[in-house]
């Protein structure tokens, strides 16, 4: 019975205290919930960054290539096989090359592609209008002036196979070897030259050890007919940028959760401290110390489980938002961030009671009372 | 007596005012690192992305197509148009001197290799080679502008007769750095073999010198790679420049666009074409503003939330202070005296936290640039009285609504201590 009532007089005595000073409950909370949210939206954006960044990354184009050994041909079987390997966010185009002669006699390198594989994998391609009609061509900027130049522009041969594509002004123009080519249509260059595909490019996205596995993979299929290359390029840059990026936004993480747990921790301090009337009022009526120990540490760690919930909402929604603005796609929440947050919470709160409370310890409730 | 009002509250509410102090430095520190961070993360993410090599190629005006098919030229070495080596430093002497971290020039030959039954690719190119400038001297070559190129053994001095061997040639001759070959009827020693995950691991890298005396044409260049640091693109940088009227035309130069740079080295380069090249310079703008932008905007919410601690901790010291607002008033005090000490004492708090944290987040922030990149940041001055601007306008408005809540109430209500 006894215990009962301590129990309803300990929970009136919360409630109250939360009810009666809805300004100071509502402060602290408010400091507690910025915390939560701070660490909150940092942690999942750092959770996020890689997967966010290598989308990003992947817009460079080929991070790998599979190129045939010798003068050999990849057969078309097993460059389905590598098509069929990848993931849905994966592109593997193939390319065939050949250096044809124009109408006078001048060597142009022509390609063979899909693409629709081409358009996905290279967005940086400034292509006036991708072709989409039977023997239309994709002709690189350069290589289009000089096919103007020729009496008959349209004329092609190789191997005295003779071909005629209509370049309908849909050029390619990329700064870099693309401009000197012209783009088939794969199936339309195989059947005027026989020539088969000898490359692969490959885009693949994911960490750089799901890349390794995926190209240890490609490797099985393909053999010793051809070999896998990562574009070191690529790759070493995409590395180096995403490992400094990622410690900067860590960095940035700690220093700002340190820092506003901190003042939080400055913030609900001074708040238990400033109700030592109450915590004198209390022991002068007959109160153990434990009791109100009890008392102002449940209040504070309470208050910091809202707070945290609270946070932990805010923020997430706050990471979304950051992704959602910097990089058209919501940054999900982390549960698993939660409880890091909370404990941290917790440890806020608990310190910011703790401290004053031995502070107040040590002093009669009478001296407290009398104002000094 | 304001003045001894003052003095005496941070005298005898040392601890409240300390762990408001300390609120406001953390707050204030927190503002100044991340904003310097952020401010120049751009800057300093510029000079990663500068590890994807050259964002910018420049070629002869009348060249003819490239004809290479999987890293092998098939192009007849006497076809096209080149460049003259002297005329390339013109490059460092545009507006844009300082953004072009490097620059190789590259000429290709075909050239006979003892022990190899087809012709091999021969690229001459700088190493590391010293330029002098009219004040200073630039290195540059294929170590800035290729930095993904690995050598094992040495690089070749750039007016050696030493040449690096791709790896996978290097395997077919079963050569090792250090060997003696024999190109073109001279012989050559490895430095060293390069490799690089391309087409250049089955051919010889020499120096330019070499390559032009092989070919029999001096001072000879096919093309050049250059490395600048540029500005994201945007919708103004992607107008043609002849279309501009000679207003527009100067505020498109003087911003660093991959097409303006190109656009300045093609004027400072006879017979030259300059052009961006697109994979790297377009995927590096999107690259840089995602990065900076995600910098942005947490320096944003590190700043919201610095700006909400603070006032929670102004909001709290004040709250707590309603009995001596009563008792100020009741003793007499108008609502002006008693606002203008509590902002008095918020101020000097606000000026003192803003300074300190200024201090401290400067600290944070070299410390981040050390740590992360390898070189440090530049706090700006300016920065200084922005800080100490915010953190008075953060404590004041933190400290505006609970001033204004306590005035509310009837002073004998408060000193009674029935106010809720």
């Amino acid at each position: 019975m006894a215990s009962t009532s301590r129990v309803q007089m300990f929970a009136r005595l919360l409630m109250r205290s939360a009810v009666m000073r809805r300004g100071r409950t509502l402060t602290a909370l408010l400091a507690m919930v910025i915390a939560a949210a701070v660490a909150t939206s940092l942690s999942n954006l750092y959770v996020d960054i890689d997967s966010k960044l290598t989308t990003e990354f992947r817009k460079f184009g080929a991070n790998a290539v599979v190129i045939a050994t010798g003068n050999n041909s990849l057969a078309p079987e097993s460059i389905a096989r590598i098509q069929k390997s990848l993931g849905p966010q994966d592109i593997a185009v193939p390319f065939g090359y050949l250096v044809a002669k124009t109408a006078s006699g001048k060597p142009v390198v022509v390609a063979g592609t899909e693409f629709a594989g081409a358009k996905r994998l290279n967005g940086w391609w400034s292509v006036t209008s991708w072709p989409n009609t039977p023997q239309s061509a994709l002709v690189g900027e350069r290589a289009f002036t000089v096919l103007n130049a020729e009496s008959d522009p349209g004329l092609l041969t190789f191997n005295g196979r003779q071909i005629r594509i209509s370049n309908a002004g849909t050029t390619v123009h990329t700064g870099g070897a693309e401009d000197s080519r012209i783009y088939m249509a794969l199936p339309e260059f195989v059947a005027w030259s026989g020539v088969q595909p000898s490359t692969v490019e490959l885009a693949i996205s994911g960490s750089p050890e799901s890349v390794n596995d995926t190209l240890n993979r490609i490797r099985v299929i393909i053999g010793n007919s051809a070999e896998v290359r990562p574009v070191r390029q690529i790759v070493e840059a995409e590395t180096k940028v995403l490992g400094k990026t990622r410690s900067v936004l860590l960095l940035s993480t700690i220093l700002i959760a340190v820092m506003v747990a901190l003042c939080v921790l400055a913030t609900l301090t001074s708040s238990v401290l400033e109700r030592r009337k109450d915590f004198a009022v209390m022991k002068a009526i007959g109160s153990s110390q434990t009791m109100l120990n009890a008392i102002f540490l449940t209040e504070s760690l309470l208050l910091a489980t809202l707070g945290a919930i609270l946070g932990f909402v805010i923020g997430s929604g706050m990471a979304a938002w950051i992704g959602r603005a910097n990089f058209h796609a919501a940054v999900m929440p982390q549960i698993s961030v939660f409880p890091a947050v909370f404990a941290g919470s917790l440890l806020i709160a608990f310190l910011s009671a703790v401290v004053p409370l031995h502070i107040l310890q040590k002093i009669q409730p009478a001296v407290i009372l009398k104002g000094e | 007596m304001f003045l001894r009002l003052l003095y005496q509250s941070f005298l005898r509410q040392r601890r409240r005012k300390l762990l408001a102090g300390v609120a406001i430095t953390l707050g204030m520190a927190i503002a100044t690192a991340m904003i310097v961070v952020g401010v120049d993360v751009g800057d300093k993410m510029n000079r990663e992305l500068r590890s994807y090599g050259s964002n910018i190629i420049v070629y002869p005006q009348e060249d003819t197509l490239d004809v290479s098919v999987g890293g092998v030229n098939l192009k007849p070495a006497s076809e096209g148009a080149y460049l003259k080596e002297a005329d390339l430093i013109n490059i460092k002497h545009t507006f844009w001197a300082h953004n072009i971290l490097g620059y190789s020039p590259m000429l290709p030959v075909s050239v006979e290799v003892e022990g190899n039954a087809t012709p091999v690719e021969l690229m001459g190119t700088y190493f590391a080679k010293q330029l002098k400038l009219e004040d200073d001297t630039f290195i540059t070559g294929v170590t800035k502008t290729h930095p993904w190129w690995k050598v094992e053994g040495s690089w070749p001095a750039d007016d050696s007769s030493s040449v690096l061997v791709g790896r996978g040639l290097a395997d077919k001759l079963k050569v090792h750095s250090g060997d003696v070959i024999r190109v073109a009827n001279q012989e050559a020693k490895v430095s060293g073999i390069l490799s690089t995950g391309g087409s250049e691991e089955d051919s010889i890298v020499a120096p330019l010198s070499l390559a032009q005396s092989l070919l029999g044409r001096p001072g000879a260049v096919r093309r050049v790679y250059v490395s600048a640091l540029t500005k994201p693109e945007d919708d103004f940088a992607r107008r043609d420049p002849r279309s501009m009227s000679p207003d527009m035309l100067e505020r498109w130069s003087c911003s660093p666009y991959a097409n303006s740079i190109a656009y300045q080295i093609q004027e400072a380069v006879p017979n030259a074409r300059a052009e961006q090249i697109r994979q790297v310079a377009q995927n590096e703008g999107v690259l840089l503003s995602r990065i900076s932008g995600l910098m942005l905007l947490v320096t944003f919410a590190a700043l919201g939330a610095a700006v909400l601690a603070v006032s929670a901790a102004m909001a709290t010291t004040i709250f707590e202070r309603r009995k001596e607002i009563g008792l100020m008033r009741s003793l007499g005090a108008n609502n002006a005296a008693v606002v203008t000490l509590f902002l008095s004492e918020a101020g000097l708090l606000a000026v003192c936290g803003g300074t300190v944290g200024f201090l401290i987040g400067g600290f944070i922030a070299q410390r981040v640039g050390l740590a992360v990149f390898n070189s440090n940041v530049q706090v700006q001055p300016i920065l200084f009285p922005v800080i100490v601007i915010i953190a008075l306008m953060v404590t004041f408005l933190g400290s505006a609504a609970s001033i204004r809540r306590a005035l509310n109430f009837d002073p004998a209500v408060v000193l009674r201590g029935d106010a809720a």
